[in-house]
């Protein structure tokens, strides 16, 4: 892959893939486009091992997952966001249903970090459960088994 | 606690935050992109310098070494010209291989001295700061 079709993939690719960080991040903007520009250098710097028979978003997402952990791992204990603040999860075309959302948005931020991101990539970025196997290193039965544990959790703790 | 059918509409309704600042991001990211570029074609140059280097050195150290030996097979054994009379057995034995030990000590210098030589031009050919 050249670099001109590099910068073309991003620009396909990068929306999706800043707003999965950005939902990771808990709504950190600046952090997540500073996770997102290291995942497209280190992209950029391993062209040479992409294998093209694979999706181009596939692989930038398992770049950015794993970026995303090393930062995680890096910077300081990290806290539970307030509600208000939790506002910037969602985006300005809320609804009625803000409480509804602020519960999901607790609810979320309670699961286990391995539950949530599946969850955030099945529900909100549509990827396919073979698709987040191969995001998260896990099998594919391990990505089934963290969709239900998660949607149980997520029912559980979502008042009727 | 709430159903299934209710908690798959509140995931597939919840709107999700998007990202800003498009143009400026792919700008960002250009620039490094441009830096890595720029770092890579310098380390692909400097190498390919240093390979050049190495050929040279190689082939005036092959081209001095043989032109070497062949003077040393050329010119007459010392044994004939500084004998004198000597008997010593160790004096004889260094007097004959007199020309293989000297020839051997200039290949060395003569290799000592195009290294240095062209390390010395590469230091003096290198720019003290990138260009802007």
């Amino acid at each position: 892959m050249t670099r001109e079709q590099f910068i073309q993939t991003v620009k396909c690719e990068q929306r999706g893939l800043r707003r999965f960080l950005l939902t990771l991040c808990r709504g950190d903007r600046m952090t997540a486009d500073d996770i997102a520009q290291e995942t497209l250098v280190k992209a950029y710097l391993a062209l040479d091992k992409y294998d093209e028979r694979s999706k181009a978003k596939v692989w930038l997402m398992k770049i950015a997952y794993n970026t995303f952990l090393n930062h995680r791992i890096q910077a300081t204990r990290y806290h539970y966001e307030d509600i208000e603040e939790a506002d910037s999860l969602r985006g300005e075309d809320a609804t009625d249903n803000i409480f509804r959302y602020q519960q999901l948005e607790q609810a979320m931020a309670q699961l286990p970090e391995t539950e949530r991101t599946t969850l955030v990539l099945h529900y909100f970025e549509g990827y396919k459960v073979e698709e987040i196997a191969q995001i998260t290193d896990s099998s594919e039965a391990a990505v089934k088994k963290r969709l239900q544990r998660g949607r149980e959790e997520l029912k559980r703790r979502i008042e009727k | 606690m709430i159903q299934d059918k209710e908690l798959d509409m509140l995931l597939a309704s919840y709107p999700v935050a998007e990202p800003r600042d498009e143009n400026l991001f792919m700008e960002q990211l250009q620039h490094r992109l441009d830096a890595i570029d720029f770092a890579k074609a310098y380390h692909k140059a400097e190498m390919q310098k240093a390979r050049r280097k190495a050929v040279w050195a190689f082939g005036i150290g092959t081209v001095a070494g043989l032109f070497m030996a062949i003077i040393a097979i050329a010119l007459p054994s010392p044994l004939e010209l500084l004998a004198f009379g000597i008997h010593s057995k160790i004096m004889l034995f260094l007097m004959e291989y007199l020309p293989y030990v000297f020839m051997l000590f200039c290949a060395i210098s003569l290799c000592y001295g195009i290294i240095d030589f062209v390390n010395n031009q590469s230091v003096n050919t290198q720019p003290l700061c990138r260009k802007s």
